[in-house]
């Protein structure tokens, strides 16, 4: 049995509990971004990437994810009217232009109003989101693991290990 | 620290190498199996989608589309597909099909299933769908030419169409009437007559005064009524001979028209080469015709199904479409090859074809459609369709070359009245079709060897008809068709034309001349024996009528000369006189002066009347009176 829990364990481990209040906050910031750009595109893709490649905790970005991204379809209309301000801006033309004649550029989307619009709203919005984060991240950490440690199955799942760190970390 | 940051970007590299190795190519199968489910309206099985990146390709085994208007069947199955992208433009998000290739093609087969996504029990299996206008075209196949013609023949010997029977019923029609009124004129004149015998009659027991004013009356009827009967029968005997005599002139000219006519018109009698062809290869070359038209309507569909925009992701949002260096088309196929079998006739018959620069953006690409199909085996096809979409105008040009050497039986006719069979063999078929905005305009032939005729009938005027149309239509050994089509694709004017129908009109006619002494005799035959008959039943029927009348004139004449004799009697004075005043006087009627005149009269009358009686004594009673006339004229 404990055989069968060890690689779950170890997995939650490293998704969950080793994270700093930076690291948390970093994932909840990347969070928002990916979460308010529509999905199916390159840039979405490109972001889940860098997500990955960063120290970022993917536990929280995608907690966030799936909160920005049900929210951001009440956010369209002013991502339409952002992307389709910059996509339209004359000045903007010509680097548009040669962006979308690179390979694979067309994959991104760019030029659709609401994938541009959202990613620059959520660009705006990453470091506030870092710096607003972190410190709620650091304040309510502790209390909060300290709330998981009394369930059992958070207990049995992450094992004393876990329980341990939760404990040394007080 | 290491391990806590390797292991969770492993599990997410692990997570994105599963769902390509696992997970994308079944979710490319599911999305294309609700794609073409969502066109075709019936289900779609694709065994096993297989993708590769590194070139760009896809690759599917053991697809069937199954038919949504014949349940149980496929529209189409194929064993495996490749398609193999061009690079490049993929990553300018540009779907470029270099080369692909569909095998194991095949069409109408059957499947476990009905293949039906949702069960409709309305839905019935029906054959191709052929329009309305071809419908109509091939019901319009009229087979009743044959009839028409054999039924030609019989009228030529019908009566009924005869100028001499015509003509002959007119004048016993007019006789009739004539007679009729005849008739009534002498039952008029008799009744009048024994009016006048009942006067006579009713005379003889009236008072002697009264006696003579009918007498008188009756005398003077008699005179008129006789005047009148002498005056119509001299009409009667003047006229009707002179009448008659140009009836029998009138009936003489018909018998001549009769003989004429007949003679012109079996000379001249053809039956219709337009309809013979029609109802002999109209329907086989209609048909071929949907056939080559259905392959326009599936490259077109194929277009416009290529042009449908893709659903967009979120609602909202607009795609700004910046300018394209070297622009592609957004989907192109350069060359699609597919072999298999398909259905010609009843047979499978293997071919092959190769589809070209099939494109969602034609003028952009620059090049037309272009799908070549050829076939083998006992029916060897070559079809070639251009659609060149590449101006605002598309063109769509089909050409067909087809040939069949199996044998076609055509008829024409019912088989329990008259019918024309005859078997087609080695028919070669040629399309040229243009289709230019809904607008058709093209050419189909048919080249055929003709053989087997037989012409066969029930009815027994026309057996030896049969026989020699038969011989004839033997020396026909092929034929040429051509369909012209043009105007609306829906609906097109489409005409037909053939030798078949001059042919098998000039083997119809040659039999008919060849009949023609025979015919012609009889004809004329019959005529002469029908007017020899007019006449004779005419002569009879008015012979008979007119000593009838004749002898009722003369009866009635009888009549006329009793009342006439009583009143001839009456001026002879072969009556009572004294009986005749004395009854007038006595009567009253008279006015006072001349009752008194009357009286005078009467008695002087009765003084002679009596002295005619007894002269003695009517002397002596004179006497005095004529003494004093003797005096007076001494005096």
């Amino acid at each position: 049995m404990l055989f069968l829990l060890r690689p779950i364990r170890l997995t939650l481990k490293a998704l969950i509990t080793q994270a700093t209040p930076g690291q948390l906050a970093l994932g909840f910031a990347f969070g928002v971004l990916i979460g308010m750009v529509p999905k199916g595109n390159l840039i979405a893709l490109t972001l889940g990437i860098i997500l990955a490649a960063s120290r970022a905790n993917l536990a929280v970005a995608t907690g966030t994810i799936l909160v920005v991204s049900f929210l951001s379809g009440y956010l369209d209309s002013a991502f339409d009217y952002v992307g389709g301000y910059v996509l339209s801006h004359p000045a903007l033309f010509e680097t548009w232009t040669n962006l979308y004649n690179r390979p694979l550029a067309p994959w991104t989307d760019f030029n659709n109003t609401i994938v541009m619009g959202s990613l620059l709203v959520g660009m705006v919005c990453l470091y506030p989101s870092y710096r607003l984060s972190k410190p709620l991240f650091a304040a309510y950490t502790e209390k909060a693991a300290r709330y998981a440690k009394r369930f059992w199955l958070t207990r049995v799942l992450l094992g004393m290990e876990v329980a341990d760190r939760l404990s040394l970390s007080e | 620290m290491r391990w806590g940051y390797l292991i969770p970007r492993i599990i997410i590299l692990a997570i994105v190498w599963a769902f390509f190795a696992f997970g994308f190519d079944p979710l490319i199968r599911r999305g294309a199996t609700s794609s073409l489910q969502s066109i075709t309206g019936a289900k779609v099985d694709i065994a096993d989608v297989t993708t590769g990146f590194f070139p760009p390709r896809v690759n599917v085994d053991q697809v069937a589309l199954a038919s949504v208007s014949k349940p149980g069947s496929n529209l189409v199955e194929f064993q495996t597909a490749s398609f193999h992208l061009a690079g490049q433009p993929l990553m300018h998000r540009n779907y470029v099909v270099d080369e692909a290739t569909i095998t194991g093609v095949r069409f109408q087969t059957s499947r476990n299933d009905n293949g039906q996504l949702e069960i409709d029990e309305d839905s019935e299996s029906s054959g191709p769908v052929v329009p309305e206008w071809l419908q109509d075209k091939v019901k319009n196949l009229g087979d009743e030419w044959l009839e028409q013609f054999t039924d030609q023949a019989k009228s030529q010997l019908d009566p009924n169409r005869l100028e001499t029977y015509q003509v002959g019923n007119q004048l016993y029609v007019k006789w009739d009437r004539r007679f009729e009124e005849v008739n009534l004129a002498i039952s008029t004149t008799k009744q009048r007559a024994e009016r006048l015998q009942q006067q006579i009659k009713a005379a003889k027991q009236a008072e002697p005064v009264q006696q003579i004013q009918l007498y008188l009356q009756i005398a003077q009827d008699a005179d008129i009524l006789l005047k009148d009967s002498q005056a119509f029968v001299t009409t009667l005997k003047t006229n009707v001979p002179a009448e008659v005599r140009q009836d029998f002139v009138k009936l003489d000219q018909a018998q001549q028209n009769d003989r004429q006519m007949v003679a012109s018109t079996i000379q001249n009698l053809k039956p219709d080469s337009g309809r013979i062809t029609e109802s002999l290869i109209g329907e086989e070359m209609y048909l071929q015709l949907q056939h080559l038209l259905s392959w326009v309507d599936t490259i077109q569909g194929y277009q416009e199904q290529l042009k449908a925009p893709a659903e967009p992701e979120r609602s909202g949002g607009r795609s700004i479409e910046f300018p394209i260096l070297n622009p592609t088309p957004k989907v192109l196929c350069r060359k699609l090859l597919m072999d298999g079998e398909l259905m010609l006739g009843d047979f499978p018959t293997p071919f092959r074809a190769v589809l070209t620069d099939v494109t969602s953006d034609p003028k952009l690409h620059g090049k037309p459609a272009i799908l070549q199909v050829q076939t083998a085996g006992v029916r060897p096809v070559h079809l070639v369709i251009r659609h060149d979409a590449t101006s605002d105008i598309a063109v769509t040009d089909l050409s067909a070359d087809f040939v069949d050497e199996t044998e076609h039986v055509v008829a024409a006719g019912k088989p329990d009245a008259e019918q024309l069979t005859a078997s087609l063999t080695n028919l070669h078929w040629k399309a040229n079709v243009t289709l230019i905005e809904g607008q058709i305009d093209g050419r189909v032939e048919m080249r055929s060897d003709f053989g087997k005729s037989q012409f066969q009938t029930a009815r027994p005027y026309a057996v030896s008809l049969a026989s020699v149309a038969e011989q004839t239509l033997q020396s026909i050994h092929t034929v040429n068709a051509v369909i012209d089509l043009k105007g609306s694709a829906l609906k097109p004017d489409v005409s037909m034309t053939s030798d078949l129908g001059s042919q098998v009109a000039n083997g119809f006619q040659t039999a008919f001349q060849a009949q023609l002494p025979a015919m012609k005799q009889q004809a004329l035959a019959m005529v002469t024996d029908y007017a020899v008959e007019q006449k004779k039943e005419l002569s009879t029927k008015l012979g008979g009528r007119y000593s009838a009348l004749i002898a009722d004139h003369q009866q009635l004449m009888d009549s006329l000369n009793s009342v006439r004799s009583i009143a001839a009697n009456f001026r002879k004075g072969q009556v009572d006189p004294n009986a005749v005043f004395r009854t007038v006087s006595d009567s009253g009627l008279l006015k006072q002066n001349d009752q008194k005149k009357a009286d005078k009269y009467f008695g002087e009358a009765s003084k002679v009347m009596d002295g005619f009686k007894n002269p003695n004594q009517a002397f002596e009673n004179a006497l005095p009176s004529l003494r004093n006339r003797l005096l007076d004229k001494l005096k």
